[in-house]
């Protein structure tokens, strides 16, 4: 069942098209994450759901409602629109206690007391909560009051719940266990939820479905693997994991594949835009594809310019074309220069952008 | 229900409230006799009478006067003191807060009659230090004296805002001057100064503004030797003519306004930056104050000296004349005090009047106006259309309003206006007056409570269903409830020194005790004056009394 339907949004703030025409789905019991760099739209485009920005074009559906369509002239007003928002500073309300606070929405619909206390008991029970119920938000920790934006925005069952950041104000520590918390959270009641992040370990770990948002635009959207595993652009490959970026000139073909050769290097690699020979093009490895010990056809011989510690591996700094290029080994490597090997398969192709100087 | 209609509504009484006696000014300046006689016609005869009459241009020139002494004694004053008490070891600067706040919460007519009282010829310094040294080397009636004075007591209107600024500049970048190689002065004239420049030119056009409109200070002092100002001259023209003449005072008044305009429009523009500086706000905890070695006596002396002369001279003559049978040459102190001068003001049913109006005036009147002033500022809340922009706009115009001009136009529109015409004699028409004079200030007040509301709160009220008037009563206002019980006790003190706005509309039943001061000011028994100010400082002193039990911030 659909929960919510975004149809080619468009928003400006004066002549800044902050929103390009974005088209969404949400099904029942998905967690949407909408994914993006700072000024990216993913904001604005979650507060439009909301109804605290509006659009110039585009329909929005909760359900099989409108709530804001620009041919009819409907923008239902953010309170009739019955969602649940969890906001990134939490926006708890200081004069009010936790239980008043979760209970504010309750008492606007009318329950009765007992109704309402009933509830409010049952949200913050499941949430861990009951302890604090008669506290200010002044008096909890980060991590609680966390807890508290999210009991306030489900305790009247919303449709859909929106989260902008909502993990962005833990500390590391709290992030981790908050994801798993927020994810569980969700999934055992059966809720359909939107969050924003910048964070790409952040929507890789919560959702269901990432939609990455870059300029205004809808880069890519899909499961959280499909999306890491199977980037359709330079720009969604290059958001996530760490990277290893070369520039070349196709030069051949061969059973869908292709090759790319550079300053003093040559690879095969698997098209992910179509691409002519002669053509420009950019390539993309995973830093964690490159293999320093295996021996497959795709080799680059490469001087090490530094090693360094990371924890649980080492990083090996290459250079390539004055460029770094980086790959993971489980011990320190000598000076000098080494081979490195990589699948054609995770070699990925893709159009050199226009706008881009030449290497 | 939507808010749309009753916010319209509010602006537009707002925009009435503010133009209605601006128009009113403008339009009876332009008329050859008073605007309800039918035989007046338009034109500019009033403004030639008043340009070819040279009392007027001397108060012009009087006006301009008094405008710079502020310019040449309050700001250097001002800024030094704050330096001083702020940055410097100056001993006792923890003390001296309250001493730099009295000048500026004691009505001026007050301190007027304070120098008169206590430095006047027959004064009680004047006479101590004639016994002491055989003459007395001042003189406060010349108008060089009447300057002097008026710059001193704006002092404090400086040091406001420039010990603000200087209280939020962190000293890591004064110290980041020192160690590339600048010496303590170095550093004050190339870092601090400049970093406080904002606040020095605000406080400058403050100052001069409030030079040009002086009233209650020359009404007292310069009587005996013809040194009207501007205010002074137009409270004065009925008198000086014999009959009232509404198109003359209605001319000089905007000539006033010609004048105050552009100083307020100025002080916005000025204000427009005021975030520029937001920025160096939250770090300044950590200061360590500039050693002064021994100079640090010497600035002890000049602050103590300003004290002195600013506010312990005129206080103490008002509060000692107060409770004496009468003084001059060779009268006892001792055996004169008494109690009977308060006696006589309590058993004046116009002074009991007085005194009980000021009182309701400032506690229910403040807290009606406050509420106004709570309506006005969340019709700007927030909102960026064509009606916050007029209101803002025209928010500015009654600072610019000197208050005898703005009494007078009340005055007038209580008088022809139905239905204010119900209400001449009623005190609503002193609180209007007062509320629409001090409009700029108690909107500001409230906003800057309500500015503190992070916007995300209100979202989330919104979010969770409430309609935009249950965000305002159950998230806005009981977030900003200490914000407006401290703006209403600011207004109440406000409105207790409040005097120039009330003397026209003084009638039999709105008696406050400001505008009776004034009235007492030509030939009225010196006993009662005295008695009557030692009263208007208790009702001020109360309101700060409050004030502090409550942890209310005088000023920002």
């Amino acid at each position: 069942m659909i929960k919510l339907t975004v149809n080619d949004l468009k928003l400006r703030y004066g002549s800044v098209e902050v929103l390009k025409g974005i088209t969404l789905e949400l099904h029942q019991g998905e967690i949407l994450v909408l994914l993006g760099a700072s000024g990216s739209g993913k904001t604005t485009l979650l507060r439009s759901i909301a109804g605290f920005e509006r659009p110039y074009s585009g329909t929005i559906k909760i359900g099989e409602k409108f709530a804001f369509d620009d041919r009819q002239g409907q923008d239902v007003p953010t309170e009739n629109r019955g969602l649940g928002l969890v906001f990134q500073s939490y926006a708890l309300w200081p004069h009010k206690t936790v239980d008043q606070n979760i209970r504010y929405a309750l008492k606007l619909r009318k329950l009765s007391s007992e109704q309402q206390q009933e509830r409010s008991r049952a949200a913050l029970e499941q949430l861990g909560l009951a302890h604090l119920r008669e506290r200010y938000p002044h008096q909890l920790s980060g991590g609680q009051q966390q807890r508290v934006a999210v009991a306030r925005a489900l305790v009247y069952d919303p449709p859909v719940i929106l989260m902008d950041e909502p993990l962005s104000n833990l500390d590391a520590r709290l992030r981790d266990e908050a994801k798993a918390w927020l994810r569980t959270i969700i999934r055992e009641r059966n809720l359909s939820a939107i969050m924003v992040t910048h964070d790409q370990a952040e929507a890789l770990a919560v959702g269901d479905k990432i939609a990455l948002l870059a300029d205004g635009r809808l880069e890519q959207q899909g499961a959280p693997q499909e999306i890491y595993e199977q980037p359709r652009s330079l720009v969604t490959a290059e958001f996530f994991g760490s990277n290893n970026r070369l520039n070349g000139v196709v030069t051949g073909t061969e059973n869908g594949m292709v090759k790319v050769e550079g300053a003093g290097w040559s690879l095969w690699g698997r098209p992910m835009e179509p691409v002519r020979v002669g053509e420009e093009a950019a390539v993309v490895i995973r830093s964690e594809a490159i293999s320093l010990t295996e021996q497959r056809r795709n080799k680059l011989s490469l001087p090490l310019s530094l090693s360094m510690f990371a924890g649980e591996r080492w990083h090996h700094l290459f250079e390539i074309d004055g460029r770094s290029f980086t790959a993971y080994g489980p011990k320190r490597i000598e000076p000098g220069t080494h081979q490195l090997s990589v699948e054609a398969e995770v070699v990925w192709v893709f159009h050199k952008p226009a706008d881009e100087a030449g290497s | 229900m939507k808010l749309a209609a009753p916010r319209t509504l509010a602006g537009a009484l707002t925009l009435v409230a503010i133009f209605l006696p601006i128009g009113l000014i403008v339009y009876q300046s332009l008329l050859s006799g008073a605007f309800f006689e039918p035989r007046s016609e338009l034109g500019f005869s009033a403004f030639r009478f008043i340009l070819s009459d040279p009392g007027f241009w001397k108060a012009l020139g009087n006006s301009m006067l008094m405008g710079i002494s502020m310019l040449v004694i309050a700001v250097p004053l001002g800024s030094f003191f704050a330096f001083l008490l702020v940055r410097t070891d100056t001993p006792g600067r923890k003390y001296m807060e309250p001493f730099m706040l009295a000048p500026m919460l004691t009505s001026p007519v007050v301190l007027a009659f304070g120098y008169l009282i206590a430095a006047g010829p027959v004064g009680f310094y004047s006479i101590w230090t004639r016994q002491l040294i055989g003459t007395v080397p001042w003189n406060i009636y010349s108008p060089i004296s009447i300057a002097i004075i008026g710059g001193l007591i704006h002092v404090p209107h400086v040091y406001i805002y420039t010990s603000t600024a200087l209280k939020n500049l962190a000293s890591d970048i004064e110290e980041a001057a020192r160690i590339s190689g600048a010496s303590p002065l170095r550093v004050a004239w190339d870092v601090s100064l400049p970093m406080i420049r904002p606040a020095l030119i605000f406080s400058s056009v403050l100052v001069f503004l409030a030079g040009v409109e002086t009233f209650g200070l020359v009404l007292i002092l310069g009587n005996r030797m013809d040194f009207d100002t501007l205010a002074v001259y137009l409270y004065k023209l009925t008198n000086r003519l014999g009959v009232p003449s509404y198109q003359l005072m209605a001319a000089v008044a905007v000539v006033m306004l010609g004048l105050t305009i552009p100083l307020v429009t100025v002080q916005r523009f000025l204000l427009r930056g005021e975030n520029r500086f937001a920025s160096l706000k939250g770090k300044g905890a950590r200061q360590r104050p500039v050693q002064l070695g021994s100079f640090r006596w010497v600035a002890f002396a000049i602050v103590c000296l300003w004290a002195i002369v600013t506010v312990v001279v005129p206080l103490s003559g008002v509060t000692l004349r107060a409770f004496v049978t009468s003084w001059g040459q060779g009268v006892d102190l001792i055996s004169s005090l008494t109690l009977e001068n308060f006696r006589i003001v309590f058993s004046e049913p116009s002074m009991l009047r007085a005194i009980k109006n000021s009182i309701l005036i400032g506690v229910i009147g403040g807290a009606l106006s406050v509420a106004c002033y709570v309506v006005i500022a969340l019709v700007l809340h927030r909102k960026h259309d064509g009606l916050s922009r007029s209101v803002d706009f025209s928010l500015m115009l009654p600072r610019a309003l000197p208050g005898v001009a703005a009494g007078l136009a009340f005055f007038w529109a209580f008088l022809f206006f139905w239905p204010l015409t119900e209400f001449r004699t009623t005190l609503f028409s002193v609180w209007l007056a007062y509320t629409v004079v001090w409009l700029p200030y108690g909107v500001k007040l409230v906003q800057t409570a309500l500015i503190q509301v992070s916007s995300e709160l209100e979202e989330a009220a919104r979010s969770v269903g409430a309609k935009p008037w249950q965000v305002i009563f159950d998230v806005s206002l009981p977030l900003v409830r200490f914000g407006i019980l401290s703006s209403w006790v600011l207004v109440f003190i406000a409105f207790e020194r409040e005097y120039a706005t009330g003397v026209y509309l003084l009638n039999t039943g709105t008696e406050v005790v400001g505008a009776m001061l004034v009235s007492l000011a030509d030939g009225g028994s010196i006993n009662m004056v005295a008695a009557l100010s030692v009263i208007n400082i208790t009702l001020v002193c109360a309101g700060m009394a409050v004030a502090l039990r409550f942890g209310i911030k005088l000023h920002d």
